[in-house]
């Protein structure tokens, strides 16, 4: 259950494993996240490059895309609408201009830390346990009161 | 006196990356596997080398054979990239900048 809400909590809702978060934190797979939604080129050990939105990138620096589309070394144009790099075929990502790398860490490190507060829903056997919690306390502070008093 | 002028360190380099962490912000050389070199400005770097160059200039050296003479023929093509993330796994040397130049 707390995994299910850990999982399901704002923009670390793909974080699957604390290793994965200490990937995020320690190594620079956080400024390719960072990139998530933003188009830029790929180029791969194959010499083939591509080119499209970064979609999603876990800790390992694996990268789903969209919209891609995908130049081999001679050239040749090819479209994909869904494309998956696997991490080791990553050479260079290009990073978009006029982008600082420090507020892009910054900026998604905050993202990664943000933790929306859950709400608990609010159940009558939680208000009948306040309530008779409030009861008790008050019944212990009306006895000894007049205790107090007399002393 | 000789001891003291050993004991003060120039720079604190206890491990090899602490090189790499001494050429922040300046432009280094990085030899990269597939006969690829980068110059550029480091950024940032992490354990795995992976780093971000800024104004990167990547030279790409191909060997050919040239068909008459049989003699190999260097050729190398270059190109200019604003910002760069480069992978560690295909990084071999990162040399600091040249303090002479």
């Amino acid at each position: 259950m707390s995994r299910m809400e850990s999982v399901e909590q704002g923009d670390s809702k793909f974080i699957t494993s604390g290793k994965e978060k200490f990937l995020y934190y320690n190594t620079l797979a956080i400024i390719v996240k960072a990139l998530e939604g933003s188009y830029t080129l790929i180029d791969l050990r194959n010499e083939n490059t591509v080119s499209g939105k970064i979609a999603r990138v876990d800790g390992w620096m694996n990268i789903e895309m969209e919209d891609v589309v995908f130049y081999d070394s001679r050239g040749t144009k090819h479209g994909f609408s869904q494309f998956f790099v696997c991490k080791r075929n990553i050479r260079y990502v290009h990073i978009p201009k006029g982008i600082s790398t420090t507020d892009l860490i910054e900026k998604q490190l905050n993202k990664l830390s943000h933790r929306p507060k859950h709400k608990k829903p609010h159940t009558f056997k939680k208000s009948r346990a306040n309530r008779y919690q409030q009861e008790t306390v008050n019944s212990l502070f009306s006895v000894r009161a007049p205790k107090q008093t007399a002393n | 006196m000789a001891d003291d002028l050993e004991n003060i360190p120039a720079v604190t380099v206890k491990e090899p990356l602490d090189l790499v962490r001494l050429s922040l912000d300046e432009r280094i050389y990085v030899k990269m596997r597939n006969d690829r070199e980068i110059r550029g400005r480091l950024h940032a770097y992490d354990q795995h080398m992976n780093m971000i160059l800024s104004d990167a200039e990547e030279t790409i050296t191909t060997v050919e054979i040239d068909e008459e003479t049989y003699e190999e023929v260097y050729r190398t093509t270059k190109r200019n990239i604003p910002m760069l993330f480069v992978r560690g796994d295909g990084v071999i040397l990162v040399s600091p900048p040249m303090r002479t130049s």
